[in-house]
């Protein structure tokens, strides 16, 4: 298949950043640690630190279509590196994800699938998605977003709890560490930021309408699933893990008893989509090389690549995790923007 | 073009004739009639049954014998049958073998004189054709029931009745080694991207094939997406609905003795539209259109998704689903995958056997055969009643979207094998990469699932929902609105 | 020719790996499906487990199997743990358990005295299980609930879920689901009121005075007081009732009083119950429970007074309340009233010191009862 000039739109962006942060959410396990209302305080701040660490690039991609490693470092070694970076970084978000989505298949849906067969698939569809290009990726996704909508939509209006005003109890002093322990949680999260600079010359228009968009829908959805989890299911969350699957737990209708599956379903559509626009931005990092390779290898590659750093980091700590995501959102999220605008701003005064 | 008969006419007659009958290979269709015109000897040349002899008697043999000119020449009988004497709706000069043999196969008549080089070809086609009939594919209640005619003029000139304008264009196209089927390019002038035109006509003059039958022989070659599950260019058998079609700005491909036009760009939403949407009022269409999205989920995953929750995920089912499921499938010796593959594959042969058979038999043989058979198969305990019922939904979802039956078909088949290995994580598997092959397809920088991904609001009008035409005339929608098919890719 | 045979190994790999999973499938035919599980223990800590499922076994002479006529069969299985008894279960039918479509858990008799968190930790951790499945106590052997006999055959778990939802229409009884009781088990010193299936021969069809006048069979007679996990005391209806109003469970309740030296019976719904708690003067937590709603009176024969009837309701619920307070918070120091939460919410410097020890602070908590009711007559 050519390449052809892709272009994609601030909304289909939109959908891809946010698919990538809910499906983060979905898989995210929480036996150990309880949802309340510091975590809902702590969201509140970390959405404050997200919109200032995103002006760097909301400067750089005002009109779309900007390419900060061009900026920085034009085709030369950096500008090879850098994309390296990038390429390197986003096969670790999707081996992660791979990671987490097993795992949650293996806890809950062992006799469906074995965990090796639920990564190699994944894989191999998230690399056709990668191979059919970002275009039909991100259109894809506005359907897959519709559908999780629905989903939450139906669950929360089904459930079979009620609201239990008294578990929302005041947050004190003591709760700091909780609050500060999510903060950091959820800014580790923000790959979004590095997936924008990543994605930033494929943009049509400018990414103030995507970055207002996502800090907006990401704090209702977040608080939204928080206080519906704090209010109807309280700590029995913990007993599962998996607050959208637990608020699925506790709903059933005439039709449908039990929405564990109608969870998994999603869930597996959203991840081929997440975990496709991983791939896509690995493999378009290739640069030169993946013009000489062609899509379909560089894709496969990818794929290859991001299957390999899983087998890699199978043992690996969470500290040291977390560390990778926390340093990769700061420096290819932040700082790569951050140094193409004020290069970009100093041509524009030499000029 | 032949570059054998790509030769200048001979001035002497017998040598053209000889000729003549030399490239049609003495074929004992061919017609030569010799005539004196005023002394000079001429030739008329045609077809076995391409010809009208009423016609040609009337036209051409009637005037001819009339023409009564002391001492005439060649020229000057050459002079009357070209500009005076006698006239057609078509004729055209003719200089060269591969132009006589050109117009013999399309019906006309050709006339030859001795010592002239060139000779002047008569539309006199009076081949029998179909007369215009009913769809028989794009069934409606409401409306007209004119569908498209084997014969392109024909069909034309169905178009031209609903487009009385003179941007109405046709542009004629030939393709086919040995066939030379004419094709029609139809479109409106101002409404079809000047980009689209230039890349039809130019992938249908890449065509090899030897003969052209079939629209399908002309598809491939229109659309531009190799892998595409779902085909961005769609045909229709309907006249008023390939107006509507290249009102939008697509264009239009017909074929000379197919009576199906290739229309392309086309959406996925297009599927779920059909002509008796917009006899009803807006709220009929919307639930009309809501019944066939749903036959689209039942007819591709239904099977697929009841195989899922049977074998992976019971507790998703009702109890009394559940148990009723269970009780059936006590008694039957296959696994629940495996009579679902039976009975789908009992039903594509039924489904077969009732097109091949003629009309008068097949009607009776699919309902016996489906009556009986499955009947015999739940009493015998072969396979469940469940199971049959689902199929049985399934089925008559399929009939309701005749287009989308190759995919249906397949998106079936492929999910009771994915839903029956994996469950729902199979189905889930299935539908993103089905939906991201149809999100990735496109028609000419026109997306097929626009205008629901990318959005396009102003689409929206006709997608679930059918504005009233009062609202519709206030602003058009082309097809160039649908993000990117503004020719700049 | 290289290319072609990587290629090749590749997919034999892939597919190897794709299939690999597909040898541990259940076919349906291969499912047990249970509608309810039974558990008793005998002092050894064995477990017998009784297991009410689904029969698929065609009727003698043959024909389909109804699903819809109730056929289902009584299994028990033993085991020092539940999971040796469902996979004895599974031995013993040769089909595999599922357990996504099972609608009451009842424990027996002997669990009294054990911490049941320990048993239905197990039903929590089933990911098939249904979180919102009624967990219920057996007046005798959790058995002879499961494969109860009536005179319609085996009463089907829906038969007993019908007992339970009535009862709890009637407000005698609070429905005590996996999920709210892993919830309050989680409360520290918090306590749950779960309701007693009995199935017994009706012995006194004409009914004692000052009891309900109906035969009793089987149904929901009494309830279970667990405290700190362990299953204390029963607790009768109506202290079921006073403890549902005490925490504004249910709107709606029916009432029998005496008014007048006359039986009255009326609807009380209860739309607003709001609670408050604060710490007196003396340090110690003070409950106060203001509640609000209207009467219908649905049957009084003699025609009594309005503002007489509407005295007695109020005294009525008055008592119900005080009863339930006196047989949980004050006898056990069981807080079924959410004490604990109130004072965490709302008193949360005070909560802080006595968390330790909540029950103790618990069981000082005096609880002040205000009720006030418009009177409606049913015409």
């Amino acid at each position: 298949m050519e390449e052809k000039n892709i272009k994609i739109s601030s909304g289909q962006m939109y959908v891809l950043l946010i698919l990538a942060r809910i499906m983060h959410t979905m898989i995210f396990h929480a036996k150990e640690f309880k949802i309340g209302t510091p975590v809902m305080l702590a969201l509140v701040f970390t959405t404050i630190i997200e919109s200032v660490m995103s002006i760097p690039l909301i400067l750089l991609l005002k009109d779309g279509g900007c390419d900060p490693v061009s900026i920085i470092a034009g085709n030369g070694r950096l500008a090879v590196f850098v994309r390296f970076l990038y390429s390197a970084y986003f096969l670790f978000i999707s081996a992660g994800t791979l990671m987490y989505f097993a795992q949650f298949m293996k806890a809950e849906f062992n006799k469906t699938a074995t965990p090796m067969a639920v990564i190699i698939v994944l894989t191999l569809a998230a690399a056709y998605c990668a191979y059919l290009g970002i275009e039909g990726t991100a259109r894809a996704g506005t359907i897959v977003l519709w559908a999780f909508m629905v989903l939450f939509v139906v669950m929360a209006a089904v459930s079979e709890g009620e609201f239990e005003r008294l578990n929302l109890l005041p947050v004190t002093l003591k709760d700091t560490d909780k609050i500060l322990d999510y903060a950091v949680r959820d800014l580790s999260s923000s790959w979004w930021l590095p997936m924008l600079a990543s994605m930033g010359a494929y943009l049509k228009n400018g990414v103030g309408k995507t970055v207002g968009g996502y800090l907006i829908s990401k704090f209702l959805i977040l608080e939204t699933l928080m206080l519906l989890v704090t209010l109807v299911l309280w700590n029995f969350v913990g007993v599962l893990g998996y607050p959208m699957l637990a608020l699925g737990a506790y709903a059933k209708t005439v039709f449908i008893q039990r929405f564990d599956a109608i969870n998994m379903f999603v869930w597996c559509l959203n991840c081929v989509i997440v975990n496709g626009t991983y791939l896509f931005i690995s493999a378009q990092s290739f640069g030169e090389g993946r013009r000489k390779i062609g899509v379909a290898a560089s894709s496969a590659v990818a794929a290859i690549g991001a299957v390999v750093i899983f087998l890699m980091s199978l043992g690996l700590n969470d500290g040291v995790a977390f560390v990778i995501k926390l340093s990769g959102i700061v420096l290819l999220g932040v700082i790569v923007p951050l140094a193409a605008v004020i290069v970009k701003k100093k041509r524009a005064n030499q000029e | 073009m032949n570059d054998d008969i790509n030769i200048n006419i001979y001035p002497r007659l017998e040598r053209s004739i000889a000729k003549i009958k030399e490239i049609f290979g003495e074929s004992a269709d061919v017609n030569v009639v010799k005539v004196y015109v005023s002394g000079v000897r001429c030739a008329v040349v045609t077809l076995e049954a391409m010809v009208s002899s009423a016609d040609l008697s009337k036209m051409l043999f009637a005037p001819l014998m009339d023409f009564n000119m002391k001492n005439a020449l060649p020229e000057d009988v050459f002079e009357f049958i070209s500009s005076q004497g006698i006239f057609s709706v078509e004729q055209k000069q003719i200089k060269t073998f591969d132009d006589i043999s050109q117009k013999l196969c399309s019906g006309f008549a050709v006339v030859l004189v001795n010592g002239i080089d060139k000779g002047m070809a008569y539309s006199a086609q009076g081949f029998s054709i179909k007369s215009i009939e009913e769809s028989s594919t794009e069934a409606n209640v409401k409306g007209t029931k004119e569908a498209l005619s084997d014969n392109l003029r024909t069909s034309m000139s169905l178009i031209r009745r609903r487009v009385k304008n003179p941007l109405l264009r046709f542009e004629f196209v030939k393709a086919g080694k040995l066939s030379n089927t004419e094709l029609c390019l139809v479109y409106i002038e101002g409404k079809t991207p000047e980009k689209l035109k230039k890349l039809i006509r130019a992938r249908l003059k890449r065509i090899k094939l030897d003969l052209i039958l079939t629209t399908g022989s002309v598809l491939p070659f229109v659309s531009e997406n190799r892998g595409a599950f779902f085909s961005a260019v769609s045909t229709t058998e309907r006249p008023d609905v390939l107006a509507a079609k290249i009102n939008e700005g697509r264009i239009a491909v017909l074929i000379d003795g197919v009576p199906y036009a290739a229309v392309c760009p086309t959406l996925f939403i297009e599927n779920f539209q059909t002509v008796d949407d917009y006899e009803e009022k807006p709220y009929l269409a919307f639930y009309q259109r809501l019944i066939r999205y749903a036959a689209f989920f039942i007819a591709s995953f239904l099977p697929g998704f009841y195989v899922a929750a049977a074998m992976h995920h019971p507790e998703v089912l009702s109890r009394a689903l559940l148990l009723n499921l269970i009780a059936s499938e006590e008694s039957t010796p296959f696994p629940l995958v495996a009579e679902m593959f039976i009975v789908i594959v009992m039903f594509e042969i039924l489904r077969e056997a009732g097109l091949r058979l003629p009309k008068a038999v097949g009607g009776a043989v699919s309902i016996v055969g489906g009556l009986v058979i499955g009947d015999a198969a739940v009493t015998s305990g072969l396979i469940s009643a469940p199971l049959l019922i689902i199929i049985g939904i399934t089925a008559t979802s399929s009939f309701a979207l005749p287009s989308l039956n190759a995919q249906t078909t397949v998106l079936r088949l492929v999910g009771v094998a994915a839903g029956g290995m994996w469950g729902f994580f199979g189905m889930g598997i299935l539908i993103t990469v089905f939906l991201i092959n149809a999100a990735a397809t496109d028609c000419f920088a026109v997306p097929y699932t626009s205008p629901i991904a990318p959005f396009t609001l102003k689409a929206m009008r006709d997608v679930l929902v059918r504005v009233g035409f009062k609202k519709m005339q206030q602003q058009e929608v082309i097809i160039e609105d649908l993000n990117g098919a503004k020719g700049d890719k | 020719m290289l290319k072609s045979g990587v290629k090749l190994v590749s997919i034999i790999c892939v597919l190897a790996v794709l299939l690999s999973g597909c040898s541990r499938l259940a076919d349906v035919r291969l499912r047990l499906v249970v509608h309810a599980i039974g558990v008793d223990i005998d002092e050894e800590g064995v477990y017998s487990v009784s297991y009410q499922v689904f029969s698929s076994n065609p009727p003698e002479g043959g024909g389909p199997v109804d699903a819809n006529k109730g056929n289902v069969m009584t299994y028990m299985t033993y085991g020092r743990t539940l999971y040796e008894a469902q996979k004895s279960l599974e031995l013993q039918t040769g089909k595999e358990v599922f357990t996504g479509d099972v609608e009451l858990i009842v424990l027996g008799l002997g669990m009294v005295g054990r911490d049941v968190s320990q048993v239905l930790s197990y039903f929590w951790s089933d990911t098939d299980i249904y979180m919102g499945v009624n967990a219920v106590f057996s007046s005798g052997l959790a058995s002879d609930i499961i494969g109860v006999q009536l005179e319609q055959g085996t009463a089907t778990t829906e038969l007993l879920n019908q007992m339970i939802i009535s009862s709890v229409a009637n407000g005698t009884t609070i429905p005590a689901r996996l999920i709210e009781i892993s919830n309050c088990f989680e409360e520290p010193g918090a306590s749950i009121v779960m309701p007693v299936l009995t199935a017994k021969e009706a012995d006194n069809s004409k009914g004692k005075e000052d009891s309900d006048v109906y035969d009793m069979a089987t149904g929901v007679f009494e309830n279970m007081l667990i405290v700190n996990k362990i299953p204390t005391v029963y607790v009768t209806r109506d202290e079921t009732k006073g403890i549902s109003i005490l925490t504004g469970g249910k709107k709606k309740y029916s009432l029998t009083f005496v008014a007048d030296g006359q039986r009255i019976s009326a609807g009380a719904d209860l739309s607003r119950v709001s609670r408050r708690i604060r710490i007196d003067d003396s340090g110690n937590p003070v409950l106060s429970v203001d509640i609000r709603g209207e009467l219908t009176v649905l049957d009084n024969p003699t025609l009594v007074d309005n503002d007489i009837i509407n005295e007695a309701a109020r005294e009525d619920i008055i008592r119900l309340c005080r009863e339930a307070y006196d047989k949980t918070v004050s006898s056990y120091g069981a807080d079924v009233l959410e004490i604990g939460k109130l004072l965490r919410k709302h008193c949360n410097k005070y909560y802080e010191t006595v968390k330790d020890d909540i029950s103790q602070a618990i069981r000082k908590t005096s609880c002040e009862v205000s009720v006030s009711l418009k009177i409606y007559e049913n015409e």
